[in-house]
């Protein structure tokens, strides 16, 4: 098994006639891989210590979450030009790397105090390496899943179809120019946020953030890191080059386990973390 | 952990599973195949007839059940 950089885990060198009898394996543990690869949304990610970084604003796992449940099968996303990357980050370190993917969301609070998030588009790596723009320095919460469907919409209209190299969103800022590109998301964005349930939109529980505690970074920390609840520790679990094999799943699983925890966090920097450890 | 009842459709497998078979029984091309398993995180290797599948993990969160799941499937499958 390998561990991505978007926080996925995958299986390499599968036989083709066995795909379809491991993904009803994998389903049996609620284990999905519906819209994990092609021209879709793909895995939304967060950052590594959501939900127990000392500087955070906000847990961002309930809008990672909402986000990726709101956009599988959705009806705008089973046909895009191209792959679509979405990220959140808890606090303006943006250790999710906003700047570099197709949408992402930094929580921030104004000059107020009210909370919500600086929205970046059409950042990316590759060839053609771009850092995102802001389209909005500031987004309620509950403009979050509008704003996502107004920057897919804008790529299901504009991305080009013909040339697969090109269709990425940093193009489209390319092409219209930072301002037309922000105009043409409100054209958008005034159609998603009429349509929109809003009883569908997440709500976080936002805290006041430690803003002197240092940023954990990009990726995974290297060491036993405080959470903000107190006395409790983030311990992160080195898997080399990502890579895990049946006996270490099986370990990790029963040492766990015998301790009380749950869950673990993959990273995108392809590592593990415990969280809640005393 | 994902909400599965979105997620996971067993229609999505039945459908794969005829859409391989025709690719097998050569009554559709390679692109249509491509298709329909892409949707289901299953992408080609430059390796002939072996492939990549990826689950997704919405923020890397990895319930520890996961673990055993993805054992089963390296103890079931035959990868390369």
């Amino acid at each position: 098994m390998h561990i991505t950089t978007r926080q996925d885990i995958q299986y390499n060198d599968v036989p083709l006639d066995q795909t379809p009898k491991l993904l009803r394996l994998l389903a049996t543990h609620d284990i999905t891989t519906r819209e994990a690869c092609g021209n879709t949304v793909r895995n939304v990610s967060g950052c590594p210590m959501a939900g127990a970084c000392q500087r955070e604003h906000v847990d961002i796992m309930p809008y990672v979450e909402s986000t990726a449940a709101y956009l599988v099968r959705n009806p705008l996303t089973q046909s895009l030009p191209r792959k679509f990357k979405i990220t959140y980050s808890g606090c303006e370190a943006d250790c999710a790397q906003g700047a570099i993917q197709d949408l992402g969301f930094v929580a921030t609070r104004n000059k107020e105090g009210q909370p919500g998030f600086k929205v970046l588009a059409g950042g990316g790596l590759g060839p053609q390496s771009r850092q995102a723009i802001v389209i909005e320095e500031f987004l309620p919460e509950e403009m979050l899943l509008p704003a996502s469907q107004a920057v897919l919409a804008m790529h299901d209209k504009y991305s080009d179809r013909k040339r697969k190299s090109r269709s990425r969103i940093k193009f489209l800022v390319e092409r219209f120019g930072a301002e037309g590109f922000i105009e043409k998301y409100r054209e958008e964005l005034e159609r998603t946020v009429a349509a929109f349930d809003a009883d569908l939109a997440p709500e976080g529980q936002w805290r006041q953030a430690q803003e002197d505690a240092a940023v954990c970074g990009h990726g995974a920390p290297r060491q036993i890191t405080p959470q903000h609840q107190s006395g409790l520790f983030a311990v992160p679990v080195h898997v080399p080059g990502g890579d895990l094999n049946a006996a270490q799943l099986r370990g990790l699983h029963d040492l766990l386990t015998k301790q009380g925890y749950s869950h673990l966090r993959a990273t995108q920097d392809q590592e593990l973390i415990v969280f809640n450890v005393a | 952990m994902i909400e599965a009842e979105k997620y996971i459709r067993q229609e999505d497998f039945d459908q794969l599973e005829v859409a391989l078979q025709d690719y097998l029984d050569e009554k559709i091309d390679h692109n249509q195949l491509v298709g329909e398993r892409l949707m289901l995180g299953v992408y080609g290797q430059w390796q002939e007839n072996l492939c990549m599948v990826r689950s997704k993990l919405p923020g890397g969160d990895l319930p520890l059940s996961y673990l055993l799941g993805y054992a089963e499937g390296l103890d079931e499958i035959d990868c390369m």
